[in-house]
């Protein structure tokens, strides 16, 4: 086979492959499209179903059976329509550069295909730990995939029962409170002293979590599991303290890992997630990165971690298209992520940790404003009020001083409540 | 141009009134957008357009 040798491939032959059909990988793709890129853009994707977005995956899925439909990131029409090349039930499993002039690198799949594209986007996201004490007969349900959510959706509506939720993050947290209203008894455990407690300070995990129904749920922290034994369609759990609990069904929420493992042999710089700079630029020339895969440093913050948040993934994927086609934009918004709780809508916005201090404004009907931070404002929480959600980024965005946004948060709070029916 | 909002869709996510806290609103009972300005001024497109693709549940559209 021979190859023509040109000296750049012009705009219309150039060829982005996106791996992974993610939020990451979807943004990225209907990106270079609204920027007018008139090349060829392919997203390559392990799982059949056509990409579909995840924050409902532990809501409204589990509990009101909502259609698949909704779930999807962009209707099936549109990838046709946008001249997006989708490539689904392929594994990538190599990421070379390749010599052919004019061709970049070449994602290797687990068929035996090869794409070769000029620009590769890594968008694989992650999957779902699973508890390492429990034996093969356990069935014991994730959530990450839809996939996921169809046998979990399957198990609790199917019946009721006892349920035991390994792990009091959010995912946790959030198949609890649906399992709950769907009338499951909920057990939920956690190694640490506290749910959430290394991602948001204790007073405001009490107001995430202060409509929990105690008669459904049970939180046991500082709790170890040594085992969970499964048996004619019971599960068996063992606790450190010697104790015996058997439930019906469990599912594990104990966090994800990076799916890095097929970049094994790629000369890529990896950390905790492919490291990137604040345009989705990695170390390897032509291969960029977004989503939960991927470490960026964010100026608002000014860190470099590994993020787990649906709307950095989909800033970060629209940053990687434009930094294609030449931007030099860099990764610059404040983190933003929501989570529903017991009915309490909650919403953060800024960067937090379990050891700023906080300063609490509570209104009526349950709406309650958190501001985050120690010597400046650092994140600022809204529970039931998207509006003071809004205003919080704001006072980021301008770095107010704290008291500032203290005064102006009774404000809000003392308006909204005389504005109460009589 | 004009803002089209599919209630049915809306899930009430509030991204839009994050984006764009002057023309979005969430309603008290239903938990669901409300759209408080349907036309928006030429000037203000790109802050609409963000509150537009900021929606998880794609209920916005953005007509002209």
């Amino acid at each position: 086979m021979t190859q023509e040798i040109s000296p750049l491939p012009d705009v219309t032959s150039r060829h982005v492959a996106i791996v992974g059909a993610s939020l990451a990988g979807i943004a990225a793709a209907e990106e270079l499209r609204s920027a007018g890129f008139t090349g060829r853009v392919t997203v390559i994707d392990a799982e059949p179903d056509l990409p579909y977005d995840r924050p409902p995956l532990s809501k409204q899925f589990l509990t009101s059976g909502l259609a698949e439909e909704r779930l999807l990131l962009k209707p099936e029409d549109w990838y046709s329509e946008a001249d997006v090349r989708l490539e689904l039930g392929e594994r990538a499993v190599g990421l070379t550069p390749t010599a052919a002039p004019g061709e970049s690198v070449t994602v290797e799949l687990e068929s035996g295909r090869r794409i070769e594209a000029d620009d590769v986007v890594v968008a694989t996201g992650g999957r779902a730990i699973e508890i390492p004490v429990a034996s093969d007969e356990a069935a014991i349900h994730t959530l990450r995939t839809v996939s996921d959510a169809r046998a979990l959706q399957q198990a609790l509506t199917s019946s009721t029962g006892e349920l035991l939720v390994v792990g009091a993050g959010f995912i946790g947290l959030e198949v609890t409170s649906a399992a709950a209203a769907l009338g499951w008894q909920v057990t939920v455990v956690d190694r640490a002293a506290a749910p959430l407690c290394r991602v948001l300070p204790a007073d405001v995990v009490s107001l995430c979590l202060a409509d929990l129904p105690g008669d459904r749920v049970e939180l046991i922290c500082n709790a170890d599991l040594r085992s969970i034994e499964g048996a004619e369609g019971r599960l068996t759990a063992e606790f450190a303290d010697g104790s015996l609990r058997a439930f019906d069904e469990v599912v594990a929420g104990i966090g994800m890992v990076p799916n890095l493992e097929w970049l094994r042999s790629a000369p890529v710089e990896i950390g905790d997630g492919i490291v990137c700079d604040g345009t989705g630029r990695t170390s390897m020339p032509h291969v960029w990165a977004a989503g939960d895969v991927s470490r960026w440093p964010n100026t608002a913050t000014g860190l470099q971690i590994r993020t787990e948040q649906w709307q950095s993934a989909r800033e970060q994927g629209r940053i990687v298209g434009r930094s294609l086609l030449g931007s030099r934009e860099v990764w610059s918004t404040p983190p933003y992520f929501w989570t529903e709780l017991f009915g309490r809508r909650v919403q953060v916005v800024g960067a937090c940790d379990a050891t700023m201090s906080v300063r609490v404004v509570t209104g009526e009907r349950q709406r309650a404003i958190a501001l985050v931070g120690d010597d400046a404002l650092r994140a600022v929480v809204a529970i039931g009020n998207p509006r003071w959600a809004a205003l919080g980024r704001r006072w980021l965005t301008e770095a107010i001083e704290l008291e500032d946004a203290a005064h102006q948060a009774q404000e809000l709070v003392s308006a909204a409540t005389t504005k109460q029916p009589q | 141009m004009r803002v089209h909002l599919d209630l049915d869709l809306c899930l009430g996510y509030g991204n839009c009134v994050i984006e764009a806290p002057d023309h979005f609103e969430l309603d008290d009972d239903s938990g669901k957008a409300i759209i408080l300005i349907e036309n928006p001024e030429e000037s203000d497109r790109a802050v609409v357009e963000a509150a537009v693709r900021s929606c998880p549940a794609i209920a916005l559209r953005l007509e002209g």
